[in-house]
């Protein structure tokens, strides 16, 4: 049997199941089917972002007594009104909520950048970009860059937030820039396109300031790419030919990485910093089992450091198994373990920010937990009928306390719990106390 | 407009009948054809193609339910025109579900084993008969239907990584399901 075989299976189904599928697919939002809207959110600054959706007014007093009892012991902070800022661009409601029209997005790798666009034929086109901040939408001025690929023009827009680059609204020779920047220069794929074939292909440096294209590898770098967290090291895939290699961008050079599956995706390969990553090794065959091996790569050296039997479904390194003997998360790398006993149901991961996940179901009325990797505990969640319909709860990383706290440089964002029953909104400091 | 009325206009002969069908399920047939050709020219002819092969097939075909007749239409016209120029094309959602797809099947060559095209095609819908609905949907969504991790991720409001891991663990019982059958 091969995959094309058990796709032509797929493909034969039974009507009702496509007649099933096909009605969802038509339907705009989920999120009326669903028990509770939950998703990780732009919350850079505090601004927590609510995707294409309304404000349901609700009574707030069952909200704010189940917060008060499910939370005791945590910090819990209301979002007041009266402290939001009144420089933004789009301001954020009362609740702090911002609803998206259905032509803005939140992009870029720490979701830093809400941009507005329209498709003019087969092109996207990004009219307006906005950085997230306490008090809604500020938008930002574009930049522009011009160079050539060996005499092919190229340009494309972009913002700089932080040391996370946007890049948008390309034309010629380039594909896309990569998310880090120090300020001075970024990293982009240039390409020379003939029809739909992609003749040549390099990574290259652009100083933005002075506007110098300098190639950095050869001309058969076509390939899938991944850039570190910090903007140090590019992981290309050649697929075709069925490996990965590592560019080292302060040394500019580039070595193959065996450990990692020459198909392995970028969603199948976790940094566990700059330098280490977790990813699909080659599987192994057992006694006619096939064995998913998940290595832990020094990409300094190009080695693998550790080899696991197994793989992570969290970060590539946590694994879980749930039912009714509870929740069990395991972690790959060390083999520590910790059960949420109580989480009797069949629940998956619906979020993870930093040490957190959330974990529920969208198909069943279960309570929710939060697991804390670090701590290796975890909180139950349960909402009750009634306020089910209207809760949201959101994972976001914040810096500083709600309202307007000033950040010092260098503080890390730290992950909160974001409830909203559409009315009021409470932040709940889930970092320390009433784990279990 | 409902299906039945629609089909109605088909066997009348009315026009009136691809003018409504555009209307109701244009969006959806783009988004499959899109989703295998990841072209939008091609799409666009495989959907005007889709068009007339429903004109010419109704009647004498009465397909009851309408919808999966008009996606299974588009999505065999949109197959045959991948297979015949995929290998100038960039990468589109088939290809890459199929990829997914190689997860179910063992790579072991001493497990290799010729299946009926049959008793496959019955196993599978066993399959998708004892997942729970949102994971059937989900699954069709991305591998009949070939909806992109984005829009899935989108639509469902969670990350694509999310995504990714449900499919991943919905393919691993699928192929547990499939050793279970003794068809791999």
């Amino acid at each position: 049997m091969t995959k094309k075989d058990l796709s032509d299976a797929i493909h034969e189904c039974d009507d009702k199941w496509i007649e099933e599928a096909a009605e969802q697919a038509g339907k705009k939002h989920l999120r009326s089917g669903m028990r509770l809207g939950i998703r990780t959110a732009a919350a850079a600054a505090g601004c927590v972002i609510v995707l294409g959706l309304g404000v349901t007014v609700a009574a707030s007093e069952p909200f704010r007594n189940w917060v008060m009892k499910t939370f005791a012991g945590h910090e819990v902070t209301k979002v007041e009104m009266e402290d939001i800022l009144e420089e933004a661009d789009i301001k954020a409601d009362g609740g702090r909520h911002l609803s998206l029209s259905e032509d803005m997005e939140i992009r870029g790798e720490k979701e830093s950048f809400v941009c507005k666009y329209h498709i003019d034929g087969d092109e996207e086109v990004v009219d307006k970009v906005y950085s997230v901040r306490e008090d809604g939408l500020k938008e930002q001025k574009f930049s522009e860059f011009k160079g050539d690929y060996d005499g092919v023009p190229f340009s494309f827009e972009y913002v700089i937030i932080n040391r996370e680059v946007l890049g948008f609204n390309y034309k010629g020779a380039v594909s896309g820039v990569y998310h880090y920047t120090d300020g001075e220069s970024v990293y982009a794929d240039l390409w020379e396109v003939e029809g739909d074939t992609i003749k040549k292909g390099c990574i290259a440096k652009l100083g933005l300031k002075t506007g110098l294209v300098e190639k950095r590898t050869d001309d058969d770098t076509i390939c899938n790419s991944v850039m570190s967290p910090n903007g140090k090291m590019i992981l290309l895939n050649y697929r075709a030919e069925g490996y990965w290699t590592v560019f080292d961008i302060a040394a500019g050079t580039e070595k193959k990485v065996e450990g990692i599956n020459g198909y392995a995706r970028t969603s199948e390969i976790s940094f566990v910093d700059d330098y280490r990553i977790l990813a699909f090794g080659d599987s192994i065959i057992k006694k006619h089992k096939e064995i998913l091996v998940t290595n832990l790569i020094d990409l300094r050296t190009q080695k693998t450091v550790e080899s696991y039997n197994e793989y992570g479904d969290i970060q590539m390194r946590w694994t879980y198994r749930s039912g009714k003997n509870g929740l069990e998360l395991r972690d790959i790398t060390s083999g520590e373990a910790f059960t949420a006993g109580q989480a009797q149901e069949d629940v998956h991961p619906l979020a993870v920010r930093g040490s957190y996940v959330l974990f529920g179901s969208m198909e069943e009325k279960t309570p929710f937990y939060l697991c804390n990797l670090t701590l290796k505990k975890y909180m139950k969640i349960d909402v009750p009928e009634g306020l089910g319909e209207n809760v949201q709860i959101y994972l976001v990383d914040t810096q500083g306390k709600f309202p307007g706290e000033n950040v010092s440089p260098g503080n890390s964002p730290r992950s909160e719990i974001f409830l909203t029953d559409g009315k009021d909104c409470y932040l709940v400091d889930v970092n320390v106390k009433c784990w279990q | 407009m409902e299906d039945d009325e629609i089909l109605a206009l088909y066997l009348a002969r009315s026009e009136d009948a691809i003018r409504e069908t555009e209307c109701k399920y244009g969006k959806l047939c783009q988004k499959i054809s899109i989703g295998i050709l990841n072209d939008r020219r091609d799409s666009e002819e495989c959907l005007n193609d889709t068009w007339m092969a429903l004109w010419n097939t109704i009647p004498p075909k009465q397909p009851n339910p309408l919808r999966a007749y008009i996606c299974r239409v588009v999505k065999n016209l949109s197959m045959k025109k991948y297979e015949y120029n995929h290998a100038k094309k960039r990468r589109g959602e088939y290809e890459a579900s199929l990829d997914e797809l190689a997860d179910c099947i063992s790579s072991s060559k001493d497990v290799e084993k010729t299946v009926e095209k049959k008793e496959l095609e019955e196993a599978v819908n066993r399959f998708l008969g004892e997942l729970p609905k949102e994971r059937r949907i989900l699954f069709l969504r991305r591998y009949w239907f070939m909806h992109s991790l984005k829009d899935l991720a989108k639509d469902y409001h969670i990350s694509e990584k999310a995504v990714s891991m449900r499919l991943s663990r919905t393919r691993e019982n699928l192929k547990d399901f499939l050793i279970r059958e003794g068809l791999q």
